[in-house]
């Protein structure tokens, strides 16, 4: 059944493996091609010039691929996996054959997802390594906000999982259009839906600033690095407690206004940069359990469908 | 090769109705079976359901004993009556992939019946005739050595050379192995000559079943005068009763000893005894009484 599977559907999956291949190609490229000016450390040197452009310009074309690919990739193959036999009826020939729906659905599942997701996921820590590993400004991004966080780790190949589960559990029922349409709807509700969650996974970071101090900028929050992701700024008493400013009608004297409200220190919220491992796996972890759902709910599908 | 397959109060409802009904049946080895009936009788349902496509309402169907259960038992094959297969695929991939789709697989077998068919190995399936499409899809069955094969509507959509092509791989395999068929069709002069048993499916519920000879030898056509009553016959006896001006036809599933004055007792055919039965019901509804 194995064989047969990637008989079906070896042309796609070698397709999006070479592209997902030439992603890397890219990456490495990108790598390749920044010049050592855009290193921190040159700008030390007195006079120097440096056209970066090139490899910024690559790096934003393979951030802005690498956020939409693994979404289109996976409904496309996912919708590609079950569309075209449920509308030619070929589904039919198959499973009057030596082999049972389960064991057929498996095959072809795991024949069409598994090496595109494993390539993703590949592209995916490469990119990660890369961004981490760069002194540079030029390959620099924050990895806890989009679109670094959506194009780093295991995230492409876990969202890559979820939009093929649900076009393919869609496709046995809408064929390969129903199957597009709705995996891109699904990916899209997940990518803003955790986008939304991000911050939620991880617990946040609360740095209390003397509000006086701050006011005249002589302290600065320490999660100003450039991979921590703020999340909100507001105002603590003497306690640290959080002072809720929705019905302050604060006048021109701001300094009297705080005062008058208890204010003693500047709350900063964020999430610092250190919990960007455990964030994405959190993510990682949901877009499984999600993309797993899917799943059983095409496997459910085909075991109880009337063919 | 011995198979057995047994209908056992079968039953399909879809959202329009009853497709199948109270179904009962027990198909013997090495038999070859006609189901017949008209367009939306239930033939295809019963197929489907017998290959394992379609779940059932009610009821079981049993291969050998072994309850089917939404997939196909091995020994079983199966040709859809739309034939589906890959029509992008050439004629060899089609054959390896039916292989790694199969435990078992005569690749000398289905080879033979391909060059028997004068296929070309390199054509791609969408080319072929339909003729030969029908002839390619079932040497994909009988590759797999079934020892019943369930064939749907396969003749439809086929000119005659193509027809007796398609009979000739079917019959000289049922020689060779003994191999039970199953076969529906919505016309009877298509497969009457190929069958000894007989099916007719009426409205999702079978009207007759039995084999050709003996339904043929116990249908008999009564003719006499329209001044006669028909109460000297019993009406489960009566399949179709014809009145004209002069003269009162009457065919009946069994004829009585003896006769009336005036009235003759003549053989009938089986397109008669089906037509006949097929009217019957379109008159009257379906009458299981009247199922053997």
């Amino acid at each position: 059944m194995w064989r047969a599977a990637w008989r079906q559907h070896r042309l796609w999956v070698i397709g999006t493996v070479a592209l997902v291949a030439f992603g890397g190609a890219v990456l490495g490229l990108i790598a390749v091609v920044t010049p050592a000016c855009a290193s921190t450390a040159y700008w030390e040197v007195p006079g120097a010039t440096c056209n970066v452009e090139p490899a910024a310009t690559l790096w934003r074309l393979f951030r802005l691929a690498f956020l939409g690919l693994p979404i289109l990739a996976g409904v496309v193959l996912g919708a590609l996996t079950f569309g075209p036999d449920v509308e030619h009826r070929t589904q039919v020939y198959a499973l009057t054959q030596g082999v049972s729906r389960f064991r057929w659905w498996t095959a072809k599942v795991v024949t069409m997802s598994l090496p595109v997701f494993t390539a993703a996921a590949l592209l995916g820590l490469a990119t990660l390594w890369v961004v981490n590993a760069s002194d540079n400004f030029v390959i620099s991004t924050a990895r806890l906000t989009t679109p670094g966080f959506d194009v780093l780790g295991l995230i492409p190949a876990t969202r890559f999982l979820v939009a093929y589960a649900a076009a393919a559990a869609a496709a046995l029922i809408w064929r390969t259009v129903g199957g597009i349409v709705v995996g891109l709807v699904v990916a899209g509700v997940v990518v803003i839906g955790a986008t939304m969650l991000q911050p939620a996974v991880v617990p946040h970071s609360r740095e209390l600033l003397p509000v006086q101090a701050w006011l005249v900028g002589g302290s600065q929050p320490s999660m100003t690095d450039r991979n921590s992701a703020y999340e909100s700024g507001g105002w603590a008493d003497a306690a640290g407690r959080d002072i809720d400013s929705s019905h302050w009608n604060c006048g021109e004297d701001f300094d009297a206004c705080l005062r008058a409200n208890g204010v003693i220190y500047r709350l900063e919220t964020y999430v610092p940069d250190s919990q960007y491992p455990r964030m994405m796996l959190t993510i990682s972890a949901l877009n499984l359990l999600l993309a797993g759902a899917f799943l059983g709910i095409g496997a459910r599908r085909l075991r109880r469908q009337d063919l | 090769m011995t198979i057995r397959l047994e209908v056992r109060g079968a039953g399909k409802r879809y959202k329009r109705g009853w497709a199948l009904r109270h179904c009962e049946v027990r198909i013997g080895p090495s038999s070859i079976t006609a189901l017949l009936g008209p367009n939306g009788a239930g033939k295809s349902t019963l197929m489907a359901a017998a290959a394992g496509l379609t779940g059932l309402t009610e009821g079981e169907i049993a291969v050998d004993g072994r309850v089917v259960d939404r997939r196909m038992d091995p020994a079983l094959g199966y040709l859809a009556q739309d034939k589906p297969l890959y029509r992008r695929w050439r004629v060899s991939d089609l054959l390896a992939h039916t292989k790694d789709l199969n435990t078992t697989w005569d690749e000398r077998h289905a080879r033979r019946l391909v060059d028997d068919a004068c296929l070309s190995l390199n054509t791609r399936v969408g080319t072929l005739s339909g003729g030969q499409r029908t002839r390619l899809a079932l040497i994909l069955v009988l590759g797999r050595r079934p020892a019943m094969v369930l064939l749907d509507e396969p003749l439809a959509d086929l000119d005659p050379l193509a027809r007796l092509q398609f009979q000739q791989t079917l019959m000289a395999e049922v020689a060779d192995t003994g191999m039970t068929v199953l076969l529906s069709s919505h016309i009877l002069n298509k497969v009457q000559d190929h069958c000894d048993q007989l099916l007719l499916l009426q409205d999702g519920q079978i009207t007759l079943h039995g084999e050709v000879d003996r339904l043929v030898q116990q249908h008999r056509m009564l003719t006499g005068p329209v001044s006669d009553s028909l109460d000297w016959l019993p009406t489960a006896d009566r399949v179709e009763v014809r009145t004209t001006a002069r003269q009162r036809t009457v065919l009946v599933s069994a004829a009585p000893p003896v006769l009336p004055t005036d009235w003759t007792d003549e053989p009938v055919d089986l397109e008669e005894i089906v037509i006949a039965r097929l009217r019957s019901t379109q008159n009257t509804g379906v009458r299981t009484e009247g199922a053997a």
